[in-house]
């Protein structure tokens, strides 16, 4: 069931507020953080098991012990408040309504890594949330918890909320690095990585906004006891944003292992209308669709899901109903890569263009069995072969939809049409 | 049964990304510029400060003309072609003037599974506009865009900077009507 | 740096450590293909298309950005490794025009070689291609074809890391993206043609010789650009006995891999405006006639006793071997000390890249012989008969012209028809350095060779032999058996240059006051620029 860590100062009147902030006991953590060595956050952040909650899921303190001790460089921060992948609106909910604790997550960051400056790189589309962290800086800023010899320590850290300006491709984290330095966001060829070489060619630590915002909640209370919650190799809670076709879309913390079905059909009241589960794609729109009848039976940690063939992600579930159409679901998804490829790498460049146009076609009815396993051979070629992930993240639905729900896609070879719609969907052809 | 249609031909023939001229140099107000000043501090470099710098630049001039890229550009110390490309890049900065109220309605996956695509073809119908295009008295223009994080609240769009949502075709008419209203 | 052992494709190769893997299977013999990669302008890592099999490592790696350390193994023949390399060219070819039989880029582009080697795969390609723009004027000099742009980015790194312009940049994202400059500006610097060199694909041609000739025809001569003092190496292709572009050629000591605009056009001067004939007072002569003239009006000169009041004016313009031999004739022939010339042109436009000041090629080599003089002094008091050898002297400066007229007989020996010329009583026709071997010394004092390309044009000669056909009239022992033969003489003969054999001189040329070190940064020499 719902494990209200992260989350439960949402309720609070005027949560946003540093009044508020404090009035519910925040910023206590960091300076009992302050009063430890570097050395040991690290460690209890190590200890307590806590992975990347943007996607990736690497263990985060090992992150931060990447970051060389001895440099003359300054050391960076950058939390990854992009959030654009489809389906995924958690980062938005703790940005809204609980920033100083992401501050708060921070200054302890800071102190454990030995950051100078730390950048919150926000999605340019989010008005409420950026102006909730923007405020919620200036106050911390005017309360000495930012800014020079914080609490008397002698460590002097700086926090800059940094607009994107719309492109999906900036949450990768080097892509974030490079629309930082005023570029296009074009994810970096690695190694180096960007704790050795990151912003600015400077050490860096990039995390994601909730990851952040666990930390003060782990120094709190221990590594011990956040391992309470969750499974032996995935600790913790973990927020996921339910979307789609289910009674109650919304943000739910949950213990990580919780069953997938729990999720769904408790917590958000089940399929609308009563219908059949037909699809979840459970960890935002790049990892491989499940069946409904996989998903009721996947527990929601790292390893269970990659167990089922799928991912964790960055835990945005997309639930899909009996009427949908799946190769339209695939056509919608892969509209969406096509947009996004940054063009760099010629397989995505090109790739995810062509996959998008190969099942328009199909969806319209007009596509060719043998565009089935062309389409799988392209995939194929887009896998593993460019510098970011996002070629692979067009690949991996493309696949397993083909795959599970190939009858699907031959009867529309076969009818000429969209059986299960009845129509091709013309908005595919105004694409943008 | 409509035959295909290529997806790509809508744009075959155009510039390679257009900007358009405003016909007149621009200057940043006294107070953007103290604005500006303050936000080179905040970076280690001159180029990392093109992004917030093209945002104040939007915000006072409305839009980023050709003028605007080269006042820019010059401010930082970069060449125009620069900050040309990073405006080309992201879909946030405007080549074009755009209306008083934008409408960006969401088209992907969990939107389009709540029913976006019949609240797309209501706005089209209600604005009398198509994507890409703002209706003749400049108050409202008409785009699609990816995923918005708020599928919670499937469909929705985002009008500038807020969100809204849940629509139905019914409340979708009501939003235009309001916005409409506001507008006056 | 050390050398390791490694293996490639099961074979033990010695390579340099660090070196990347792209340069280490060259050395070695084996092609990785590959479009983003430039040794001129580093890793960048977007094309895909050299994807390796690294031995222990589970995903493929980019050979580009993969480096040699002891025990590294890799293969490049690999099924994995080859269904991957022909998976980028088919998606690089996805949309590309195909329109190879109208593109000049046909018989030098990468993406045919790679096509034939790394690819044949069957096309299933049955969606309309993607446009974009065609045949844009993106610059004065360059033409543009986004359709054919493989988006690998050398032209944009170009203009940002070695012109520091950058006036080329992508736009848009994905599929979209293109090659653009800003709306209303142009690709105008002083190299912009190198991102033609460098572009792998017909993206990027030159306006110049676009449709002018096909590839294949052209045939290749090491040269050297005579634009200025730097003399960058240069590939000059010709065909047929006319000349039709100069490509940069790789030598890390003196241009990299690049060369000036300006200097690139000067292969004009090879095909156009040629003195390829005698000219007696304006009326083209047979050729023997005009140098049985040239003959008695130095007999009648010398004979009468005047023949030390002749002068030889040389210029910086010339190779080594031709001031070599106009010194010579001047003393031995002659019998004047009054031989030397210097610099008449106006100063060039000196930049932090490549261009010098000084228009001349071979200032230096002048200056080795002993023949630095300024061309007024040299003239002042005039003559009985007045020998020039290239250059225009009057054309760049018009006083001079003064000083010329004060002799009785003058005598101009050049490749182009000019106001010096015009002017002369004689002209005779010298062959220009497509036409002979020959070496310029460039400004740092570095002797380099150049090759001929195709024979002499018309009636011209190689200059040190159009003096001996005109000593044969004079009845004087003078000549040589070709420019080695020459520079044998030289090379015994003028200390400066002792030592300096030929082989010693090689590609990449030698300072003249080395010692044995000389030559040694070169740099590895690739097949051609572009790669």
């Amino acid at each position: 069931m719902e494990v209200k860590l992260l989350t439960q100062r949402y309720d609070n009147p005027e949560s946003w507020t540093l009044a508020a902030y404090e009035k519910a006991g925040g910023y206590q953590v960091f300076k009992k953080a302050f009063a430890m060595d570097p050395e040991q956050i690290i460690n209890v952040v190590k200890e307590s098991g806590l992975r990347g909650r943007g996607g990736a899921g690497f263990p985060t303190g090992m992150k931060w012990g990447f970051v060389p001790k001895e440099t003359d460089k300054p050391k960076y921060l950058c939390v990854n408040a992009d959030e654009s992948e489809p389906g995924t609106f958690k980062d938005r909910d703790l940005l809204t309504k609980d920033p100083h604790a992401l501050i708060e997550g921070i200054i302890i960051t800071g102190w454990a890594v030995g950051i100078s400056h730390a950048y919150i790189y926000i999605r340019g589309e989010f008005g409420v949330p950026y102006y909730r962290i923007r405020d919620a800086v200036k106050e911390a800023y005017e309360k000495g918890y930012l800014g020079r010899d914080i609490n008397g320590k002698g460590y002097s850290l700086d926090v800059t909320v940094h607009r994107g300006a719309g492109a999906y491709i900036c949450g990768e984290e080097t892509g974030l690095i490079e629309s930082l330095e005023g570029k296009k966001g074009q994810p970096r060829l690695k190694p180096p990585f960007p704790a050795v070489v990151g912003v600015f060619g400077c050490p860096t630590v990039v995390n994601n906004v909730e990851t952040i915002q666990a930390v003060p909640w782990i120094l709190e209370h221990g590594a011990e006891a956040y391992r309470k919650y969750g499974t032996e190799k995935s600790p913790g809670t973990k927020l996921f944003s339910v979307s789609g076709h289910v009674n109650r879309p919304g943000n739910y913390e949950i213990e990580l292992g919780l069953p997938c079905k729990t999720l769904v059909h408790d917590l958000c009241g089940g399929i609308r209308d009563g219908k059949r589960q037909k699809a979840n794609i459970v960890g935002g729109s790049s990892v491989p669709v499940l069946t409904g009848e996989e998903a009721d039976a996947v527990h929601l940690d790292y390893e269970s899901c990659v167990e089922a063939g799928t991912m964790l992600g960055s835990g945005g579930m997309i639930v899909m109903d009996e009427d949908t159409c799946m190769v339209w679901a695939l056509a919608v998804i892969l509209k969406f890569y096509a947009h996004e490829s940054c063009g760099q790498c010629s397989p995505c460049r090109e790739g995810t263009a062509w996959i998008r146009n190969l099942v328009f076609r199909l969806e319209s009815g007009h596509g060719t069995s043998a565009d089935l396993d062309k389409l799988l051979s392209i995939c194929d070629n887009m896998m593993g072969t460019t510098i970011c992930v996002l070629s692979d993240a067009a690949a991996m639905p493309t696949e397993s939809f083909i795959r599970k729900f190939r009858t699907e896609f031959e009867a529309h070879v076969g009818a000429g049409r969209c059986p299960i719609r009845g129509k091709s969907s013309h908005f595919l052809e105004s694409v943008h | 049964m409509q035959p295909y249609q290529n997806p790509n031909l809508d744009i075959a023939g155009r510039d390679a990304c257009p900007v358009e001229s405003m016909g007149h140099a621009v200057r940043f107000s006294d107070e953007n510029q103290k604005r500006f000043a303050e936000l080179l501090t905040r970076y280690p470099t001159k180029q990392a400060a093109v992004l917030p710098t093209l945002w104040m630049a939007q915000e006072e001039f409305g839009w980023c003309s050709t003028e605007v890229i080269e006042y820019v550009a010059e401010l930082l110390d970069l060449p125009p072609s620069h900050v040309y490309g990073v405006v080309s890049f992201y879909t946030m900065y405007y080549r074009r003037p755009m209306g008083k109220y934008h409408i960006q309605l969401c088209t992907n996956i969990s939107c389009m599974l709540m029913g976006g695509e019949t609240i797309l073809e209501c706005l089209r119908e209600k604005l009398g506009i198509g994507l890409g295009e703002t209706t003749p008295d400049g108050l409202i223009s008409l785009d699609e865009v990816e995923c918005l994080a708020a599928c919670d609240i499937a469909p929705m769009c985002q009008m500038n900077d807020e969100y809204h949502g849940p629509f139905t075709p019914e409340s979708v008419g009501q939003f235009v009507d309001q916005l409409r209203a506001r507008g006056k | 740096m050390a050398k390791v052992t490694i293996q490639i494709n099961g074979q033990e190769v010695q390579a340099e450590e660090g070196l990347n893997l792209i340069e280490a299977a060259r050395a070695a013999g084996v092609e990785i293909p590959h479009f983003c990669y430039h040794p001129g302008l580093g890793v960048d890592g977007n094309c895909r298309q050299c994807l390796i099999e690294i031995e222990g490592v589970s995903k493929l790696q980019i050979a580009c950005n993969s480096f040699v350390k002891e025990g590294l193994a890799f293969r490049t023949d690999s099924d994995r490794v080859k269904q991957m390399q022909a998976g980028v060219l088919e998606f690089l070819f996805l949309n590309h025009p195909l329109d190879c039989p109208i593109c000049d880029q046909s018989g030098e582009c990468l993406l045919q070689d790679y096509y034939m080697s790394n690819g044949k795969y069957e096309s299933r390609l049955d969606l309309p291609k993607h446009h974009k723009r065609k045949a844009v004027p993106v610059g004065p000099r360059v033409m543009l074809d986004a359709e054919r742009c493989v988006l690998c980015t050398r032209c944009t790194r170009f203009c940002d890391q070695v012109t520091k312009t950058g006036e080329l940049r992508i736009v848009n994202r994905g599929y979209r993206a293109e090659i653009t400059t800003f709306p209303g500006r142009e690709l105008d610097n002083d190299y912009s043609l190198n991102t033609v060199d460098i572009c792998p694909v017909g993206a990027l041609t030159s306006r110049d010789f676009r449709f002018q000739k096909r590839v294949w025809h052209l045939r290749t001569a090491k040269s050297l650009c005579t634009g200025c003092a730097r003399g960058c190496n240069t590939y000059l292709e010709f065909d047929d006995g006319k000349a039709y572009r100069y490509r940069p050629r790789e030598n890390m000591a003196v241009n990299d891999f690049w060369m000036c605009d300006p200097g690139r056009v000067t292969y004009k001067e090879l095909n156009d405006n040629r003195l390829d004939v005698a000219i007696v007072e304006g009326q083209e002569r047979p050729f023997h006639e005009a140098l049985e003239l040239a003959g008695s009006w130095i007999n009648e000169a010398v004979g009468s006793g005047k023949g030390s009041d002749a002068v030889v004016l040389v210029s910086p313009q010339c190779s080594t071997e031709v001031l070599y031999a106009a010194k010579k004739f001047a003393l031995d022939v002659l019998g004047t000390t009054r031989v030397g010339g210097g610099n008449v042109r106006p100063a060039g436009v000196e930049d932090e890249i490549l261009r010098r000041a000084d228009t001349n090629p071979n200032s230096r080599g002048l200056e080795a012989l002993g023949l630095t003089r300024n061309p007024a002094d040299l003239l002042s008091d005039g003559g009985s008969v007045l020998l020039i050898f290239g250059d225009d002297p009057i054309g760049f400066q018009k006083d001079l012209a003064d000083g010329i007229q004060t002799f009785q007989r003058v005598i101009y020996v050049g490749s182009n028809e000019n106001s010096t010329s015009g002017a002369a009583g004689l002209a005779l026709p010298m062959a220009p350095h497509s036409e002979c071997d020959g070496t310029f010394v460039n400004f740092e004092g570095r002797v380099q060779r150049f090759r001929k390309a195709f024979t002499p044009r018309g009636d011209a000669l190689w200059g040190p032999n159009l003096l001996a056909r005109i000593a044969e009239f004079t009845g004087d022992e003078f000549g040589w058996n070709g420019p080695k033969d020459l520079w044998q003489e030289l090379t015994s003969n003028e200390p400066t240059f002792a030592n300096l054999e030929y082989a010693q001189v090689g590609d990449e040329g030698r300072l003249l006051d080395a010692g044995q070190d000389a030559g040694r940064d070169a740099g590895v020499t690739a097949p051609a620029s572009g790669r």
